[in-house]
């Protein structure tokens, strides 16, 4: 069978939006409206273009502030003059653009991650102009990931290695500044909140694994806090993204989504003999006292067969 | 004349993902490669991915397509030799051709093909292209790069320098080895020095790096006590670098990376010969680290050293068996030609 790469459209918020209101109104929810779709890809690419003099090295949380003060305040961007002109001609920059008009439009592409903000100072349209942006540039390599994760199933092990892997090469290589901007705009008086298109990804995954687990939404969510988090450390620490995937396999671990690392040996004869000699390694070492004679009970073994 | 069915969009608000989508399944590849377990999965994949690529393997070096093409040929390359397919040397050696052999070299703007070039050494020395492989990794760690970065390709170099003597030391030449082995000690030195310094500064994640690079200098002084020089300390040093590996958590190492260092204990024990028991705990340390590396490439010390640990326990029928499957799995990855192979047939 061949491998058919191509689209999940659940995993972009826009149309997970969509979705839910045509599933609300008691409409077909897989229908989706080409226009949402295109106006999607032109404030992703014109926010992306906006933030081309943010550097995308150094302290994830002033990269972040950077890119923010270009959606925030009265400062007149290109942004706001280009996709949201005012009516009237004005000289006053707060007016020169159409407030109303860029606020209706977020409506349809805010995800739940920010809902709640209601206070001017939480910034909430600008968090969610870099989400959208952010969004842009990770959903392809997800869809292409877990393409090929139903093609070819594997453990849970190696599905969320595969996952993992996926979303820190794109922080650390595809797209380094939406890697480093993305955890300060989901951070609110210091809690991290779950990214729902990460959630509606890690779901999916586990989907693949426990479809009739209950608990599945809670530990995707969960996932999705914990990766933004290891990425966040990794970039204030200058950590290497080995060893952001180390913390993510970990807290996978600890959260029983993925199997313990698998034995040390393939075949079942060799494992029992790995147990073995790792014993007597942990013994020489001086780590683990053996029981008793180990070696000659390897020696006295290996004469018998 | 029949209805056309009307040509369906996929809904998607990137209608130009498909270099992304490719990717992402290439990250999915790489995972499955890096699993003992899931090389035939691996392997179906990397079909997929090298045949949707090929149009861009001919391109020009610096073009990200090209390097994208050139990484999947790459690791098709590496999941045919895990499974055992012949083919996977021919890819490598289409792969060396490709990026220019023996002068293989990356511009200035080219990060993507030297990143390329640094993982491929590994291949090059794994399937015995020494030559190949410490010339194309001195030059991609003299390229101006982070200080982390340049000490894990100091670190490399040493690493290729060392297979390259090991190989000599195999063809009975060790003249031939002795120098590369002295100055791999003295890179290797800097690499480790330079690991420790990360980690005095608090970069806690370094420790792994540090320990890799002291794994390499250790086997490193190993190869030279099989010359015949005298160092008292080797044992003790590499006792010290298991335990620490042994203490670390789970996910630091992978288990061919700790089986290496425990194969290189179990050679001490042959070549020090200081306890009871020593050729059967150096025989357990070797098949404890053969046993590890499952279908991964292997060093080919490391089964030449099982064999004669096999002997030196008078197992002179179990050395023989073990010497011809030894001897078949090197060929492929090294060619019928690498003394290894010639070392264990001649064994069987």
């Amino acid at each position: 069978m061949r491998l058919e790469l191509g689209p999940f459209p659940e995993f972009w918020t826009v149309v997970a939006n969509h979705r839910a209101e045509r599933a609300a109104a008691g409409k077909d929810p897989d229908r989706t409206r080409r226009d949402r779709l295109r106006r999607n890809v032109e404030i992703a690419e014109q926010v992306q273009l906006e933030l081309g003099d943010v550097d995308p090295n150094g302290d994830p949380d002033v990269i972040f502030q950077h890119a923010l003060s270009h959606f925030i305040g009265d400062e007149l961007s290109d942004f706001r003059v280009e996709r949201f002109p005012a009516e009237k001609k004005t000289i006053k920059p707060e007016r020169a653009w159409d407030r109303g008009a860029f606020d209706d439009m977020l409506k349809h592409f805010r995800g739940p991650e920010l809902d709640d903000l209601e206070k001017a100072d939480d910034h909430r349209p600008g968090r969610v102009l870099l989400l959208v942006a952010t969004e842009y540039t990770l959903v392809p390599l997800l869809e292409g990931a877990f393409a090929a994760m139903q093609w070819g199933p594997a453990s849970a092990r190696y599905d969320f290695r595969s996952a993992f892997h996926t979303v820190t090469r794109w922080a650390v290589e595809v797209d380094q500044r939406s890697g480093r901007l993305v955890t300060p705009a989901l951070t609110v008086n210091g809690v991290v909140r779950p990214w729902s298109t990460l959630t509606r990804f890690y779901a999916a995954v586990l989907g693949l694994h426990r479809p009739q687990d209950a608990a599945a939404d809670a530990l995707a969510e969960r996932l999705s806090v914990v990766t933004l988090e290891a990425l966040h450390h990794g970039f204030k620490d200058g950590e290497p993204k080995g060893a952001v995937m180390r913390r993510l396999m970990t807290e996978a671990e600890s959260l029983g989504v993925i199997e313990e690392m698998p034995a040390r040996a393939i075949d079942s004869a060799a494992q029992a003999r790995t147990v073995l000699a790792e014993l007597v390694l942990q013994g020489e070492l001086g780590i683990a006292e053996p029981p008793f004679d180990l070696a000659g009970a390897i020696r006295v073994l290996n004469a018998e067969a | 004349m029949p209805k056309l069915k009307k040509k369906v969009e996929p809904e998607t608000p990137r209608r130009d993902a498909h270099a992304d989508w490719a990717l992402g399944a290439y990250h999915r590849a790489y995972i499955l490669t890096k699993s003992r377990r899931n090389v035939d999965a691996a392997l179906r994949l990397l079909e997929q991915l090298y045949s949707m690529t090929e149009p861009a393997r001919d391109g020009d070096l610096v073009d990200g397509a090209t390097v994208f093409a050139l990484r999947v040929q790459r690791r098709y390359g590496l999941a045919l030799l895990r499974a055992g397919d012949p083919r996977g040397r021919d890819e490598l050696l289409d792969l060396l051709a490709r990026l220019g052999g023996r002068d293989a070299d990356a511009p200035s703007n080219g990060g993507p093909l030297a990143r390329l070039l640094s993982d491929f050494c590994a291949d090059l020395s794994n399937i015995a292209c020494h030559e190949e492989a410490v010339e194309i990794a001195k030059r991609v760690a003299a390229r101006e790069i982070s200080a982390h970065r340049e000490a894990r390709r100091l670190g490399n170099v040493a690493a290729w320098m060392l297979q390259r003597a090991v190989y000599a030391r195999l063809s009975g030449d060790a003249d031939g080895a002795a120098p590369d082995l002295k100055d791999a000690l003295v890179i290797a030195r800097d690499a480790v020095r330079a690991h420790e310094k990360f980690v005095a500064a608090g970069a806690a994640y370094e420790a792994m790096p540090f320990r890799e690079s002291r794994a390499i200098e250790l086997s490193v002084r190993s190869e030279l006590v099989q010359l015949g020089e005298h160092d008292d300390e080797l044992p003790r040093e590499l006792s010290e670098l298991i335990a620490a590996t042994e203490r670390a958590e789970s996910w630091e190492e992978s288990y061919i990376q700790k089986a290496y260092r425990v194969g290189r204990l179990g050679v001490t024990h042959l070549q020090y010969d200081r306890e009871r028991d020593a050729a059967w705990r150096a025989r357990i340390y070797l098949q404890l680290a053969w046993d590890s590396l499952g279908n991964a490439l292997m060093r080919p010390w490391l089964p030449v050293a099982l064999r004669d640990a096999m002997l030196a326990t008078d197992d002179a029928p179990g050395a023989a068996v073990f010497a011809r499957i030894a001897a078949d799995r090197l060929a492929v990855q090294c060619s019928a030609e690498h003394p290894a192979v010639r070392l264990l047939r001649a064994a069987a």
